[in-house]
């Protein structure tokens, strides 16, 4: 297409001056090659770059214009170039809070064109979006150590249930045999002696008992697991009161002395449950004694400003320390059933309902010099 | 078939259990009379003659130990592990009676030197039955080891024609 000079200087000076491109026209003096080439024209959005980065736009160097673009080596790009043709992108600079990226091409005779891109906001959306990645990373990582931790909790709680599941069998199982086992040598055996076959069917009724016990002790605790506790505030000299009125009436024949001395404060906790805990701990107190010592039993509770402990100390057989956790565990039982009787799940009872009521359950005892065990609850307000 | 100088060592927890064990055994002809005791303790005490089993006459020596795992205190895993741990009662046959037990626990049984492990039956027929094999391979057929002297004492380690035994398991360790 054929066009007069006087037309083309105009368009391509209208375009120069209107694109939004920022361009340059820059000359390297052929006496000076080390200096930084001289502007010979700026279009107004490179002028406006030049505004932003407070450049100094009345001295003619390239560097004084655009402070902070150009290095040394520029020059020496421009030489390279100069010779060969081409154009050579300089990649991105940051110059205050704003990202140039710049491109140099040779013209002629030693004349040089700088396209200007400003990044900034490209940069900050990268920049964002790098955030919202390394956060989605941390979250997923997070996630990750939760999904971690809570199959360790499940396969822990798999690892109890089986062992659960165990105990229960064989707890259940050992009164099935017996009374198995003795009705068996009743029906077959014709030289027992009266005496013996009363023996055999006591031993059955008791084995019966003792399975009865042990299922409303497995119930008891499971109920504890599932019933919804409401936590109230609960005045803890009546739990006292009422659960000392219980173990008089559960001790039958049994004498004991009990000590309850102090103030109780109100805590946070549930009436019926926080009686049940302490009637079993105080049960305890007076079935792990020493043959033919009577029982000592003191109860009072100490205050922190937050947190109430209630004592109950017996004296009794003791707990050696490598034991005191065990106890807590449901269906440990560290006396022989003959010694001590019982179904191995009271403490696994009373340590589930501490912990529901949000509290805390511990022992401390030596053998041979009783024990006090301690529950810790919120106090009321 | 009777037997006569065989006494029994039960160590069982549950009375009703031991109970069949006892009565089982004498029913298949062991006449020595069943001994019985309900923990570890009492078995340590027992096998050492010591606290209340101080007394030789009332400590018959058992040629054969029948050994419960569900202990209460120390287990029934953890009393075989100190048995063979001891210079002379660690020739003792023991044999597990147990309930059907936690898995590996068989295992560990064998591992720490059982001679047999058996599974209390849920029947007294059946555990009639067991007994009677028990008693005719192993206080029968069996030759047992040398525990105890002839009045009722642990032998001395030393006394007991070891040296060869001691050199063969020297070679194995080389």
């Amino acid at each position: 297409m054929a066009m007069d000079t006087d037309t083309a200087v105009q368009l391509y000076m209208l375009m120069f001056g209107n694109v939004r491109v920022a361009l340059a026209i820059v000359r390297l003096d052929p006496d000076e090659p080390d200096m930084s080439p001289r502007v010979v024209d700026l279009n107004p959005a490179a002028r406006k770059i030049s505004g932003q980065l407070s450049g100094d736009s009345g001295s003619r160097g390239l560097d004084r214009y655009f402070p902070g673009l150009f290095d040394a080596g520029f020059s020496q790009i421009c030489r390279r170039i100069s010779g060969a043709g081409g154009a050579v992108d300089l990649g991105e600079s940051m110059v205050g809070e704003s990202y140039y990226r710049t491109q140099v091409f040779s013209l002629f005779n030693g004349y040089f064109g700088i396209v200007f891109t400003d990044t900034t906001e490209r940069k900050r959306a990268e920049a964002e979006i790098a955030q919202l990645l390394a956060k989605v990373q941390r979250n997923a990582a997070n996630l990750e150590q939760r999904v971690a931790e809570r199959t360790l909790q499940l396969e822990e709680i798999n690892i109890e249930l089986d062992s659960f599941a165990y105990s229960v069998s064989h707890d259940l199982r050992a009164p099935l045999r017996a009374m198995k086992g003795f009705a068996e040598i009743l029906l077959e055996d014709q030289s027992l002696g009266e005496t013996e076959r009363t023996q055999y069917l006591k031993r059955i009724l008791s084995a019966a008992q003792g399975m009865d016990r042990l299922i409303q002790d497995l119930l008891a605790y499971s109920r504890l697991s599932r019933q919804e506790i409401l936590l109230q505030t609960v005045s803890l000299e009546k739990v006292v009161q009422d659960a000392a009125q219980q173990l008089e009436l559960a001790s039958g024949a049994k004498s004991y002395s009990l000590e309850v001395t102090g103030d109780f404060p109100e805590v946070i906790g549930h009436h019926a449950v926080l009686v049940q805990v302490l009637l079993n701990l105080l049960t305890n107190a007076i079935k792990f004694i020493p043959k033919g010592a009577t029982p000592k039993l003191r109860i009072w509770a100490e205050q922190t400003q937050d947190h109430c402990r209630l004592f109950v100390e017996d004296n009794g057989i003791g707990i050696a320390r490598e034991h005191q956790e065990r106890i807590f565990k449901i269906f440990e039982r560290l006396h022989s059933i003959e010694s001590y009787p019982g179904t191995g799940v009271g403490l696994a009872i009373v340590r589930k309902a501490v912990t529901r009521l949000g509290g805390r359950i511990g022992v401390d005892s030596r053998v041979g010099e009783g024990s006090r065990f301690w529950i810790e609850l919120s106090r009321g307000r | 078939m009777s037997y006569v100088h065989h006494t029994v060592l039960v160590v069982d927890n549950n009375e009703d259990e031991a109970h069949f064990t006892r009565l089982a055994l004498q029913r298949v002809g062991v006449i020595s009379p069943v001994q019985t005791v309900s923990d570890a303790e009492e078995a340590l005490s027992y096998l050492t003659g010591q606290g209340s089993h101080a007394d030789p006459e009332s400590r018959p020596p058992p040629v054969l130990l029948l050994l419960d795992l569900q202990l209460p205190g120390i287990s029934g895993l953890e009393l075989l592990a100190w048995l063979r741990r001891q210079p002379v009662l660690k020739r003792l046959p023991v044999i597990v009676l147990t309930s059907a037990g936690e898995p590996g626990q068989m295992n560990r049984a064998y591992e720490l030197g059982c001679n047999s492990y058996l599974v209390k039956p849920s029947s007294f027929n059946a555990l009639l039955v067991m007994m009677q094999s028990l008693v005719q391979y192993w206080l029968s057929l069996n030759e047992n080891p040398e525990v105890w002297t002839a009045a009722g004492s642990l032998r001395h380690a030393d006394s007991a024609p070891e040296g060869a035994w001691r050199r063969d398991e020297a070679d194995l360790g080389a």
